[in-house]
């Protein structure tokens, strides 16, 4: 999935349409191979009941990708960029706690996305079983390994293999499409399932057939990776493109179900699927592969997803700060290493809880229809604020998709206790890290004073021209939050007057701000006092890792170059002796305080907060310093004083 | 008079920083009136919308200009924005909270 970073309006040429076929569709293109597997296995079969099931398989697709996902989500592109958090990031000035959506939706998907390697590779993989000598072959630990081997080669990056992408699921799609055509010749009639009667009959005249609604849904859970794919491919090539997907996934929906009314007996075997019964045996072998293929195709793009929904959730202050690499030169590619780890856990529990794709297919789908009820939500004030649509047009389409999904969540519930539950556990345990992320930061802020730092601005230069005062540094270097000026963190100068002052020639403020760009790098320079007090803002693009020491010393020979910097000693504070430059950052870091008396609440959540923090990178690597002279300095955070300290003199001048 | 502000305490510290001349006059919203200037600020805790929760003033007469005692106490109040009622400026913009 991370394979570029283009927009959303990007041109359309037959390479960037293969390139879409590639990254976009994995999940959703690889859908076929457990569909109908899990609507019909183990059942009886009778004709109305596979007409009614593909009719609303057909329209499931037709509501929920086509017309809300194709057509009205992708209108919601961020700068080029889709998924939930940069919906999010357009509405949430409209609605004070649309965090609380944001926050389910992701945490849901990406709880939701550890099945979508397992159930994929899985379900491939078990197509050897319909080979006669292969018929007893364990298919966990191909699983496993396929699996494993994939999360292990991410550190690399996918530029080598990623061009392959494309061309290979334009051959599974193409396999699809001949497949269903096949079977589709031998029974024509399958083709009148797309009448929405159908669907009708097999809901109202049915009531199982409510139940089997959370089968149906398998067939659309891709959707949403759909939408968060958005930056990479453009609303065009993925519109276009989509004429092409969703007619061969249909053929192969009406091929399957035309092959499964010619099954003989009564009832459709559990375990067999009829993805692999049509293909003619010569084929079955190749047509493995090229599943399989797909199944690594629509894996990839997960995994590449994850990275990029907690990327987003690391700017966004819902992640702590972890590890964030670049495994390419592609520009967009990222590798989170932590996410990595946990991910490859959570599908190899997954593999080897349900060892069976049919027992995944029970688990799977029910955190994701949560995901589309949030971004359903969110739409709701795009709809409204952005596209200016009227109130009333706003209610229709949001009721429809709201009706709709809570249809698919109530039927996808009878899934909690056969697997269900892992995948809202999983989320819960998201929602309480972003939330917990979320807070401590706000409470932080909350708490954060800052000063005006002309006010102390003399008082700099007089301490930095005392030489009774041992020099700290020619340049020291604060890291500040502060955009303003003229104003810093109060904890900054008791930093440098408190205990032993820090006496330097030069004080730098340096603040860095991330901007909704995502490769813009740019700055800005005011020199409260010439040569002593200077503020710097880095408008640092959210795609692109901060290299702070590099930017800074970058900045400095800028500005001794234009003569703004005039120091009597060499611009960098090297030395005849020392080449090397003389600098030193200092990065503040807040801890919880015993000092303070919170209620249980924020207790949980600042806790939480400071212990993820311990966990995740130290403020010197994510500022990019790590390799410099770096002093942290702890200070407390109170956020709510100890007002009486139940503290008594026993007596006075106590002798002994 | 300024006109209504959206958000009064962002129109208070653009305005405010922007004079040499801090010295303030704040009518509180239960009546009291205190002469003063502002040393530090607490932000809200919106990352978007800026805005000023609090505020640490020092009334005219403790001489404090930094706020900070000798022994790195803290000198004057620090002031909800929801406790203003209005505040004048010594340009004499008023300020409505």
């Amino acid at each position: 999935m991370s394979q570029s970073a283009t927009h959303a309006d990007s041109k359309v040429t037959a390479a960037t349409l293969l390139v879409a076929l590639g990254i976009i569709y994995g999940d959703i293109g690889t859908s076929p191979l457990y569909v109908l597997k899990a609507l019909f296995g183990g059942r009886e079969i009778q004709a109305d009941w596979v007409y009614g099931g593909v009719s609303c398989v057909f329209w499931t697709i037709t509501f929920q990708t086509t017309f809300k996902y194709i057509y009205l989500t992708l209108r919601a592109d961020n700068n080029g960029e889709g998924g939930i958090f940069s919906l999010y990031a357009l509405v949430r000035r409209y609605g004070k706690h649309l965090m609380f959506p944001a926050i389910i939706g992701a945490s849901t998907l990406l709880a939701d996305g550890i099945i979508t390697p397992p159930i994929s590779v899985a379900s491939a993989v078990e197509g050897l079983k319909n080979i006669p000598s292969l018929a007893n072959l364990p298919t966990v630990p191909i699983v496993v390994v396929i699996i494993s081997g994939l999360f292990f080669f991410q550190r690399f990056g996918t530029n080598r293999v990623g061009a392959a992408f494309g061309p290979a699921m334009l051959v599974w799609f193409g396999m699809l499409a001949v497949l269903g055509i096949y079977q589709i010749s031998l029974n024509p009639a399958i083709v009148q399932a797309l009448n929405p009667v159908y669907a009708y009959r097999f809901l109202a005249l049915h009531p199982e057939g409510f139940l089997l609604l959370g089968a149906v849904f398998l067939a659309t859970t891709g959707a949403e990776a759909l939408y968060s794919d958005l930056g990479h491919c453009g609303k065009q090539n993925i519109r276009i493109t989509w004429v092409l997907v969703k007619s061969c996934l249909i053929i192969n929906y009406l091929g399957q179900a035309a092959w499964i009314l010619s099954l003989p007996g009564d009832k459709m075997p559990l375990g067999m699927n009829p993805f692999f019964e049509i293909m003619p045996d010569w084929f079955l072998l190749p047509g493995i592969l090229i599943s399989t293929l797909a199944a690594i195709i629509a894996s990839q793009a997960l995994i590449s997803g994850s990275y990029t929904l907690i990327n987003e959730a690391i700017n966004l202050k819902f992640w702590p700060r972890v590890a964030v690499r670049q495994p390419s030169e592609i520009k967009g590619q990222i590798y989170i290493p932590s996410v990595n780890i946990m991910l490859w856990a959570g599908c190899l529990f997954i593999v080897f809880h349900f060892e069976e794709s049919s027992n995944m297919e029970a688990a799977y789908g029910l955190a994701i229809t949560l995901t589309m009820m949030a971004t359903t939500f969110l739409l709701a004030f795009y709809l409204k604020y952005k596209l200016k649509w009227r109130v009333l047009g706003v209610a229709a389409v949001i009721m429809l998709f709201a009706i709709i999904e809570l249809v698919f969540f109530t039927a996808n519930i009878h899934k909690f206790p056969e697997g269900g539950y892992i995948t809202l556990i999983i989320s819960l345990f998201y929602i309480f890290i972003m939330f917990s992320v979320y807070q401590g930061k706000r409470i932080s802020n909350r708490f954060t004073k800052f000063v005006d730092l002309g006010a102390h601005a003399q008082q700099i230069k007089t301490l930095s021209g005392d030489e009774e005062v041992p020099k700290l540094s020619t340049h020291l270097i604060y890291m500040t939050k502060s955009n303003f000026r003229h104003l810093i963190e109060e904890d900054i100068i008791q930093s440098i007057f408190s205990r032993r002052p820090k006496r330097a020639d030069v004080y730098w403020f340096i603040h860095i701000h991330r901007t909704n760009e995502p490769y813009s790098l740019s700055y800005d320079v005011s020199e409260l006092i010439d040569d002593k007090v200077i503020k710097v803002n880095i408008n640092v693009g959210f795609r692109i890792q901060l290299r702070t020491e590099l930017f800074f010393k970058r900045i400095m020979q800028e500005m001794a170059r234009d003569k703004e910097l005039n120091l009597h000693i060499r611009p960098d504070g090297a030395s005849r002796y020392n080449p090397e430059p003389d600098f030193r950052f200092v990065v503040i870091e807040k801890f919880l305080s015993v000092e303070n008396e919170l209620t249980l609440q924020e207790s949980i959540l600042l806790n939480t907060h400071y212990n993820l923090k311990q966990l995740s990178q130290s403020d010197e690597k994510a500022f990019g310093i790590e390799k410099s002279d770096v002093i942290i300095e702890y200070v407390p955070l109170l956020y709510q004083p100890v007002e009486q300290i139940p503290l008594k003199r026993e007596g006075r001048n106590l002798h002994v | 008079m300024s006109k209504q502000h959206p958000d009064p305490s962002a129109e208070l510290f653009e305005r405010y920083f922007g004079l040499e001349n801090r010295l303030v006059s704040i009518c509180m919203k239960d009546g009291s009136v205190h002469r003063g200037v502002f040393v530090g600020f607490y932000r809200g805790e919106e990352d978007d919308a800026f805005s000023i929760d609090r505020w640490h003033f020092i009334p005219e007469e403790k001489h404090a200009p930094l706020g900070i005692g000798a022994g790195g106490e803290r000198i004057g109040n620090v002031i909800a924005s929801k406790q203003i009622s209005n505040v004048t400026l010594s340009d004499a913009t008023v300020i409505q909270f």
